[in-house]
């Protein structure tokens, strides 16, 4: 059995997560109640299902939120700036004593009793508090809400209630959505002398009449669904069965749960008693199931008559998977793609036809296979996008700056581990936005500029890469200040001419940094060259840009996915090598001639520009003479061309990453390693190191 | 803590066993201990639980399990307190042998007024 509590934990940071753009949103537009329903719900589940596992200080915690917020959406309180900050410091308390159950600092008490003092004085003197939160049946705007009814089977994991999760606060929080009938089902209870009474034998059959939606019941079981049963049907709304009051005769019900058979019920019925009667004489049915059944007949006729069901519900689109399962999927693909090259190289390698087809075939599925798995793992940017806003929002105060995050693309999709790993970059590149880039607004309009400053965030999909650009309409690069930096620190020399992108890249170089003074916001000893070294460690690249006095844009390319990649394989001696096709730009000849007439400048002319270019062959220090005729790959990074000589170039292929391991981990220059349709092992280059190697040593 | 007390059968009522304290998961193995050594000496017996402070799914289960395999056993009248949120939680007030059983002696409780707040026209015998 997966760990409940952890569960939870799991669940409810991404509650607050979804609770902080929540109420980030609801700042900007504060009469949205369909925000405020948001917020109530993220409360609301943090505290049920906190009080389900035991955690008692945060559901009791969020309890005071949550009443709040109920008064709020019921027009009893209107939402403020102040509510909203209180609301997001109590959302950080809330994370604080998350993080106090799992190893974390021990969370301030003080802090939570001063919280929920705040949130108390915002009730009104007349209200109780108790009376103010929601309670059993009670569901918001019940006359407004579609109302449906549900059957629910509730079959728990026999180890429940020792795992800590008490299965009949699950049926409480089921009976706070609407009207509710459980019956307990305990025909498996054993006797006394097989008993194991740590054990939970018994299951519920649930009829519950609710105007929230399938998702809303789901959401009660999120953190045991794994291992326990739950069957939800939809048995009455207007469209499913019509408005009349009658509904399904008894024995229907039970054929249809699947607890009575047709055969068994004709049997009885010809016997002319109650049939539930009859049922249970004849040892059929349990009467703790004709009782169930008898409650789901009796509350569909009562909310039938008692309302015109008016919507349809729809069942849910979506499930939640473990994320290492998608790994793990994601890696058997990847091996399959190993296979399926295989498979190709030895059907051309025999020459027969029908094997020629049929490895085809598995090619075009396997291709499908693997684009669709990769697209699972597919993530909108939004979520690190909806952090940022509260980053930004708290750091402007904090500077009294007035900044404003404006962001595009946030439905642009990649794939969760590069999302993950692209958090930090961009908080530092905005935390110096923040700090370096916008101005205070009197100095703002003092340039003419408006007293708020805009960073933008944005993103955008390019081919198999996506663009983040952060641009922000602050003081821009200071080009003087930046070279003289670049001098005292040793890093140019003073006569050396340096373009104004290569100025603006020196920002980029290890321990540069132009702030007069540490702040807590930028300066923590945490230069850009650390962000640089993060995103080409994604294979991605960033380049910067800056206009005095108009602001400045850093772009970021990171590509979609970092399982599996379009290559080029080229071959150096015996060795297979791989360079990523996303940086590649075309391949041209290197004869003798062109080596001789370049006069050891490794310089290559493509049409009308000189390309420098690296000898791979020198670079590896790999033995024995080269072919006649190199091939050089021209690549592409952060808007400079450079050429990597090669013996040949073999293909574009499709690369499954596998990462180096320990030992050569810190090898220059490689990235990871593939295994080719042969067997051999291919070393991916890294060649915004190799550039950067190369420059270092010229 | 949980504390089980076996009291003798005397001339108004019969064995009782008195449950004192947290009837709950943590307890419930100590529980059925007692139970069922106070059963196999007693299986008319009357199990007291007005001194109980807490009591989870798994106390009334063991209740309930035990009254199938001993029919005779009965929960006394007074002081439900602690069991009766938990019944009606766990939808137990339908159920046969808490409260529908047609048998006499197919019910839980020993008193004749109407658990948890039932209409006396239930056909619980108690």
């Amino acid at each position: 059995m997966s760990n409940p509590h952890e569960a939870f934990r799991e669940e409810a940071y991404e509650l607050l997560t979804s609770l902080e753009s929540s109420l980030l949103e609801l700042e900007e537009s504060p009469d949205d109640l369909e925000i405020v329903g948001a917020v109530f719900r993220a409360m609301h589940t943090i505290k049920g299902s906190g009080a389900m596992f035991g955690f008692d200080d945060i559901s009791s915690f969020t309890h005071d939120i949550e009443t709040v917020y109920d008064l709020v959406r019921n027009g009893e309180l209107a939402v403020t700036g102040a509510l909203v900050s209180l609301s997001l410091a109590a959302r950080d308390q809330i994370k604080a004593m998350l993080d106090a159950t799992c190893g974390g600092d021990s969370c301030d008490a003080t802090r939570t009793e001063e919280l929920r003092g705040a949130f108390r004085a915002l009730l009104p003197v007349k209200e109780d508090a108790s009376a103010a939160a929601p309670g059993p049946g009670k569901v918001a705007n019940p006359a407004a809400a579609l109302q449906r009814t549900y059957r629910i089977r509730f079959r728990p994991n026999r180890e429940i209630a020792l795992s800590g999760t008490n299965p009949l606060c699950l049926l409480n929080e089921l009976r706070e959505l609407g009207k509710c009938q459980v019956v307990a089902q305990m025909d498996d209870v054993p006797p006394l002398a097989d008993l194991d009474p740590e054990q939970t034998y018994a299951y519920w059959d649930v009829i519950l009449t609710t105007g929230e939606d399938i998702d809303a019941i789901k959401d009660v079981f999120i953190f045991v669904e794994d291992d326990c049963h739950i069957q939800i049907d939809l048995i009455d709304d207007e469209e499913l069965l019509g408005t009349d009051s009658s509904y399904k005769k008894l024995g229907d019900i039970l054929i249809e749960r699947g607890d009575l058979t047709p055969d068994a019920l004709q049997e009885v019925l010809r016997q002319q008693k109650r049939v539930g009667e009859m049922l249970v004489e004849a040892k059929v049915v349990s009467p703790s199931k004709v009782a169930s059944a008898l409650a789901e007949q009796q509350q569909v006729k009562e909310i039938r008559s008692q309302q015109q069901q008016k919507q349809q519900g729809g069942d849910a689109a979506s499930i939640r998977v473990p994320a290492d399962r998608l790994d793990r999927l994601v890696d058997l693909v990847g091996e399959m793609v190993t296979i399926q090259s295989r498979l190709s190289q030895t059907a051309l390698g025999r020459e027969d036809a029908e094997l020629i087809s049929i490895a085809e075939e598995v090619e075009r599925l396997t291709a499908e296979l693997r684009d669709n798995t990769l697209n699972i793992r597919m993530l909108p940017i939004g979520t690190t996008f909806s952090k940022f806003k509260r980053l930004v929002r708290d750091l402007s105060q904090e500077l009294g700056k007035e900044i404003e995050l404006t962001t595009a693309g946030a439905d642009t999709e990649l794939d969760k581990t590069v999302i993950e790993k692209l958090n930090d970059p961009l908080v530092h590149i905005i935390r110096n936005s923040i700090d370096h880039g916008i101005e205070a607004p009197e100095k703002r309009e003092a340039a003419g500029k408006k007293r708020q400053g805009t960073i933008r965030l944005a993103a955008i999909h390019s081919g198999d890469s996506v663009i983040i650009e952060i641009v922000d309409d602050g003081a821009g690069l200071n080009e003087e200040a930046i070279r003289r930096k670049a001098v005292e620190k040793g890093l140019v020399g003073e006569q050396e001419l340096l373009s104004r992108h290569e100025v603006f890249q020196l920002i980029f170089a290890a321990g540069f940094s132009t702030a007069e003074k540490v702040t807590g916001v930028s300066g923590r000893g945490v230069g850009m060259d650390v962000v640089k070294r993060a995103i080409e460690a994604l294979r991605g690249s960033i380049d910067i840009d800056s206009v005095a006095g108009q602001g400045t844009t850093i772009r970021v390319r990171i590509p979609l996915t970092l399982a599996i990649i379009d290559s080029l394989l080229v071959a150096i001696g015996e060795d297979c090598y791989v360079i990523p096709l996303s940086i590649v730009e075309e391949c041209i000849e290197l004869t003798r001639a062109d080596v001789a007439a370049s006069h050891g400048r490794n310089l290559v002319r493509v049409r009308d520009r000189l390309v420098p270019y690296v000898h791979l062959r020198d670079e590896f220090a790999i033995a024995g003479p080269p072919p006649e005729i190199e091939q050089v790959v021209i690549t592409a990074v952060n808007g400079n061309q450079v050429g990597f000589v090669v013996d040949h170039v073999i293909g574009e292929h499709q690369t499954v990453i596998k990462s180096l391991g320990r030992m050569y981990r810190d090898v220059q220059g490689l990235s990871g390693a593939t295994i080719l349709g042969d067997g051999k092992v291919a070393l991916i280059l890294d060649i915004p190191q190799l550039i950067q190697r190369a420059e270092q040593l010229a | 803590m949980l504390e089980c007390t076996l009291l003798p059968p005397s001339e108004s009522q019969p064995a009782t066993l008195r449950v004192e304290g947290n009837a709950d998961i943590t307890f419930i193995l100590q529980f059925k201990t007692a139970l069922v050594e106070a059963l196999q000496a007693h299986p008319n017996l009357y199990v007291d639980c007005a001194d109980m402070t807490e009591a989870d799914f798994s106390c009334v289960q063991l209740l309930w399990s035990t009254h199938q395999s001993y029919p005779g056993m009965r929960v006394t009248p007074a002081g439900r307190e602690a069991l009766t949120p938990v019944i009606l939680a766990a939808g137990l007030d339908r159920v046969q042998g808490f409260c529908l059983s047609g048998d006499p002696g197919d019910c839980l409780w020993a008193a004749p007024d109407p658990p948890l707040g039932k209409k006396s026209d239930t056909n619980c015998p108690v």
